[in-house]
């Protein structure tokens, strides 16, 4: 567990668009606003649901609000959906910074036909040395899947970001934030997959 | 401390708190300014302010339209402002320039009551065909602009320009950019304001017929009214200084780049030596202010999203108000020409003023920059055309032809720009909306062989292709018009088009149909197939508009793959779902190559094509492409 003097948090998620990532993000700025902090989520989509990169930086403070973007090398965390993309994400990690990565794959097109190289563990373990050694996997298709919904992919990763960061409000909250986001026949369905999350279930330290 | 927040609050017209995006706090600052009328083209990054009022038209009782396109919705708004109601036009920078040529008149007759225009400026680009300056129009109207600094300043800003608007009796604009508009932070709510009775017309030629010689009546009260402007931006409540007001160091922070200077400066070795001028009048700078602001400093750095103009502008007025600072920004390139403003490039502007010696003598240190970890570049992620998607199909089509007879595809804006993305590379060109068809026609005229194909979808169709389709029956263009219609403006979210049969406001309109466009105006090949039902029938298709005289037009009718996933998901219906047959595939990857669909993967290990069958939508294009019959149907658990 990592811990934090301040109330505050710099964060980016990514993902590949319909993955969840910008629901995810919305959800840790909703626990903020909740725990009465001053949060602001930097989103870029466009094209995201056309398979696309998708991102979202996260900044919650106590006083002010920030600019919508971190400055590259210095978030606290990075929060991945899609294993490659957290590489694409890596240069806004400060050095040493939490990157909680699933292991779920969106292959590209173009890595089918060979135009691209997907990435093997071995390229994205040697990539994330260079700013971090606090890499986890998790593999949160599956931990969302027996949970019985595929789709709560994102809810799996928000449980490891609380087991392993300390965040600025407490795990209600976030609790609470999940189920506004939520529509209301999965909120149970995303809570247990939270839980799932949170006892370390598909996690695994990268080195 | 404990916020009542309630994500149903922004759909509420009781004050609150609620969670918004830029973009959504300005159709809330409308909203509680008591919109009359609200029209739209969707784009990027503009779209969910008119998404929003849409949703709350029928509860709130105003007019929500998406428009044909800008121009249009620009007419609508205006008129409904002329007749003394409320109207609000939104659009992203490009749909701005299709407003150009009605604003500059409607600046010169001026409105009965708030109008407001709302550009959202993408800044990077994140999806446009350029980077887009809006301010530059504001400057050409002489009209009044406001750029909000936060997500809060949005809604409010947005409301002020309607009082603004309505005490001048002039358009105003908001200027948002993409960061901005979908930046997501909480905002307080006022009440939504009841709306006004009817509106009504008066008669007054020598204001609203704008012959020349009402043009030169005008122009008298036009430059009394500027006056006015000048004075109401001296006091805009969204302009602020703060830092130091004695430092030697001035930075002009425009818009929403406030929050990044801020920033920028708390990492500056020496921020006391730095006064900020939060500006957010950005059309007319308030001239007064901002010499006393200089007047103070050596140097000021200015920070603005994309064009040097508030640089240029203040350069200026330092000289005629005899004032020595060195302005600097992104015309002397200390900040970078191009590319998003963010704390890092304004951190290393204020390092490139220090090494040019300006900075020097007032900050001791040089600015301190994070030592940022040197990483490769990871390879790019291309968008593509979804699993299921017709105009994969269509391309496949038109791919074939082109093979066969060579050619030029000129394509258009939309979701088929994808089709740009390897492995397909299906297009040559994208410019502008509707510029398929008329650079199409001078491509022909130009003696351009083999098939010239114009691809556009349905709803850019109807915003700017018909008037380009009539210059080729005009000219009698040898060209093919393959019109891709999924019945949606699909990219910006799905939003209604003409040939939907709903409007803005989810009412049943006509849906019109692209065929009877076509007759209409004269072309005498037309041609309508379903993409996905046979590609052999769609090569014929395109055969046989090719090789006939003059214009044609093929339509590629099939509704968007998503679309159809989200109707099925409603009503709990099983899509197809299709199967490689392993002893059958031989690995050739045809299907993939030819498709680009996402739902076809390659397993390097077994060298075999598999179908994600999270991702088919069963639409059965790999299918029939497969030489070796290696793709059947098959159960979808």
């Amino acid at each position: 567990m990592i811990t934090v003097a301040e109330r505050s948090l710099d964060m980016v998620v990514c993902g590949v668009g319909g993955q969840g990532t910008l629901v995810l993000s919305s959800v840790v700025a909703a626990a903020a606003v909740l725990a009465g902090l001053k949060v602001v989520a930097g989103e870029t989509h466009g094209q995201a649901q056309r398979g696309g990169t998708a991102s979202s930086h996260v900044r919650i403070r106590e006083k002010e609000e920030p600019a919508p973007l971190i400055p590259l090398g210095s978030a606290d965390v990075l929060l991945s959906l899609e294993f490659w993309e957290a590489m694409r994400y890596a240069k806004y990690l400060k050095k040493g910074g939490l990157a909680i990565v699933a292991t779920d794959k969106v292959i590209p097109v173009t890595a089918s036909v060979g135009l691209t190289k997907y990435p093997t563990m071995e390229e994205f373990k040697s990539y994330m040395t260079a700013v971090t050694d606090k890499v986890y996997l998790v593999d949160a298709g599956a931990v969302a899947r027996s949970v019985g919904e595929p789709r709560a992919t994102n809810s799996v990763l928000l449980g490891s970001l609380a087991r392993q960061y300390q965040l600025p409000f407490d795990l209600d909250t976030l609790k609470r934030a999940i189920s506004l986001y939520v529509p209301k026949r999965a909120v149970d369905v995303n809570l247990k997959a939270f839980e799932a999350g949170l006892s370390g279930q598909g996690e695994l330290k990268a080195f | 401390m404990h916020v009542n927040l309630q994500l149903s609050a922004l759909d509420s017209e009781v004050e609150g708190v609620a969670i918004a995006l830029g973009d959504e706090a300005v159709a809330r600052g409308a909203e509680e300014a008591g919109v009359d009328v609200a029209t739209a083209y969707p784009g990027t990054p503009s779209s969910e302010v008119l998404e929003t009022l849409a949703r709350h038209a029928k509860k709130f009782g105003f007019h929500v339209e998406w428009s044909t396109n800008e121009m249009v919705a620009f007419e609508v708004a205006y008129a409904a402002a002329l007749a003394g109601k409320r109207a609000m036009t939104v659009a992203k920078h490009l749909g701005t320039y299709w407003m150009v040529d009605p604003l500059m008149v409607a600046a010169l007759t001026g409105v009965n009551a708030g109008f407001v225009i709302v550009t959202a400026d993408d800044t990077h680009p994140y999806s446009s065909q350029n980077t887009g300056d809006t301010r530059y129009i504001t400057r050409m109207a002489r009209l009044p602009e406001v750029e909000p600094a936060t997500v809060q300043e949005a809604k409010d800003a947005t409301k002020w320009a309607f009082e603004v608007s309505e005490k001048l009796g002039l358009p105003v604009f908001v200027r948002l950019t993409h960061r901005l508009a979908h930046a997501r932070a909480a905002i307080t709510l006022s009440p939504v304001s009841s709306r006004r009775g009817p509106g009504s017309f008066k008669k007054n030629d020598d204001r609203y017929v704008m012959v020349a010689a009402n043009v030169r009546k005008r122009q008298p009260s036009f430059e009394e009214l500027q006056k006015q402007i000048l004075s109401i931006s001296e006091s805009c409540p969204f302009n602020n200084e703060d830092g130091n007001n004695d430092a030697p160091l001035g930075v002009v922070a425009c818009g929403g780049t406030y929050q990044f200077v801020r920033e920028a400066i708390s990492k500056l070795p020496n921020p006391e030596n730095i006064a900020v001028f939060k500006l957010a009048m950005t059309n007319p700078l308030p001239q007064g202010k901002l010499v006393q602001f200089m007047a103070k400093r050596k140097l000021v750095l200015v920070v603005e999203e994309v064009e040097p103009i508030v640089e240029v502008e203040l350069r200026s007025l330092a000289q005629s108000s005899g004032i020595n600072a060195l302005i600097l920004g992104r015309g002397t390139g200390t900040i970078p020409r191009y590319g998003e403003i963010t704390t890092d490039s304004i951190v290393k502007g204020v390092a490139r003023a220090f090494e040019v010696g300006a900075a020097k003598a007032i900050l001791s240190d040089p600015p301190t920059q994070v030592s940022v970890q040197k990483l490769a570049d990871v390879e790019n992620r291309y968008p593509y055309l979804c699993a299921g998607c017709p105009h994969a199909a269509s391309y496949l089509a038109i791919k074939r032809i082109i093979r066969k007879h060579g050619g030029v595809v000129a394509g258009d804006r939309g979701c088929y720009n994808q089709g740009v993305n390897p492995p397909l590379r299906a297009l040559d060109t994208c410019i502008s909306m509707g510029a398929s068809i008329s650079m199409a026609v001078g491509f022909e005229k130009a003696g351009v062989k083999g098939a010239i194909i114009a691809v556009i979808g349905d709803s850019t169709f109807f915003h700017a292709g018909i008037p380009a389709l009539i210059d080729a029956v005009m000219e009698n263009a040898h060209i093919t018009v393959a019109v891709l219609d999924n019945r949606w403006t699909a990219m910006t979210g799905h939003q209604p088009s003409p040939s939907t049969g709903l409007n803005a406001m989810g009412e049943v309109s006509p849906s019109i149909l692209v065929e009877d466009v076509a007759w209409a105006v004269g072309v005498k090949k037309v041609i309508t197939v379903d993409p996905l039902e046979d590609i052999k029938r769609s090569e014929a298709a395109l055969e046989e508009a090719i090789s006939s005289p003059g214009p044609s037009v093929v339509v590629f009718r099939h509704e968007c793959a998503l679309q159809i996933e989200r109707e099925a998901r409603r009503k709990a219906v099983k899509l197809p779902l299709y199967e490689v047959d392993p002893s059958k595939c031989t690995g050739c990857r045809l299907c993939v190559l030819e498709t680009g669909c996402p739902a076809l993967v390659f397993d390097h290990a077994t060298k075999k094509v598999v179908i994600n069958a999270s991702e088919c939508t069963g639409c059965g294009l790999c299918q029939q492409d497969c030489p070796f019959h290696a793709i059947h149907l098959t159960e979808r658990k």
